[in-house]
């Protein structure tokens, strides 16, 4: 039977993760960050593989609440984004201040 | 036995997702970095199907490449801006060094080996209704998710009324 050793997954899932992490505390714009985070849960998938050898049943129901729970997150990360840049008129990191400020809000069409 | 065709192809699709992973960091700009990104996780998507996980392979590609990253190129595309590094300093890349080298030392000592799926060990999630539940379950706090976003996108821009 064709073998793999688990260690290559590992390694590669590891350093995938770390630059996700580097990419993104070195970044300074929100685009950079969402970028940086999808990354990260590439390394997440491919530390799920050596799963399915165990039990692949598991395995597939972990994958698609992966999956589908980080969609809706990052969703909601472009949703936060556009409405920063709609408040702000800048998606930079330093624009984020402390949370429950209040912002004034554009002209309505009513 | 140690497979040299299946390690090959693992290492060789690794490589390259790591380099078009470090590829991100290395652009300046947004756009190239998602598409970057896209090419990383497509890679990723090709070790699924390498070990016969053509289920995960199609959600990968379906869900998160199609659409999510999609959308993410789309959006890096509309604030493509040239980006001043900023944040934490380089040396930073010395723990993280470290933390991939205790990975693979710890992960090699294990020596736990990696077989790929057969075609028949996955049929079993997709006829047993726990299995559909759970996807049905998901994809409604997809759509649940989605709606309340918009509405609150609509309010900040101030188009919503109530």
């Amino acid at each position: 039977m064709e073998v793999v050793n688990a260690a290559i997954l590992y390694g590669f899932a590891s350093i995938i993760l770390m630059t996700g992490y580097y990419s993104a505390l070195r970044a300074n714009d929100l685009i950079r960050i969402l970028i940086s985070l999808e990354l990260m849960f590439n390394a997440i998938f491919l530390t799920l593989i050596p799963l399915f050898t165990v039990s692949p049943v598991i395995a597939f129901g972990i994958l698609i609440v992966v999956i589908l729970s980080s969609s809706t997150e990052f969703m909601t990360l472009i949703i936060a984004i556009m409405a920063m840049d709609r408040i702000r008129r800048s998606v930079r990191v330093e624009e984020i201040k402390a949370g429950g400020e209040q912002y004034v809000e554009t002209k309505s069409n009513t | 036995m140690i497979s040299t065709y299946l390690e090959g192809a693992l290492i060789t699709l690794g490589v390259f997702a790591v380099l078009s992973a470090i590829g991100i960091i290395i652009t300046k700009d947004n756009l190239y970095a998602a598409i970057y990104l896209a090419i990383t996780t497509g890679l990723v998507g090709a070790v699924y199907g390498l070990f016969g996980i053509a289920y995960g392979f199609v959600l990968i590609y379906l869900i998160f490449v199609g659409a999510t990253i999609t959308i993410t190129i789309v959006l890096a595309a509309t604030y493509r801006k040239i980006e001043i590094k900023g944040g934490v300093g380089k040396s930073w890349i010395v723990p993280m060094i470290l933390f991939i080298i205790a990975i693979v030392v710890a992960s090699v000592s294990t020596k736990y080996n990696v077989t790929p799926v057969t075609g028949q060990s996955l049929t079993g999630f997709t006829t047993a209704s726990d299995g559909l539940l759970l996807i049905a379950l998901l994809a409604s706090l997809l759509m649940a998710i989605m709606i309340g976003l918009i509405m609150y996108y609509l309010e900040v821009s101030g188009v919503w009324r109530s």
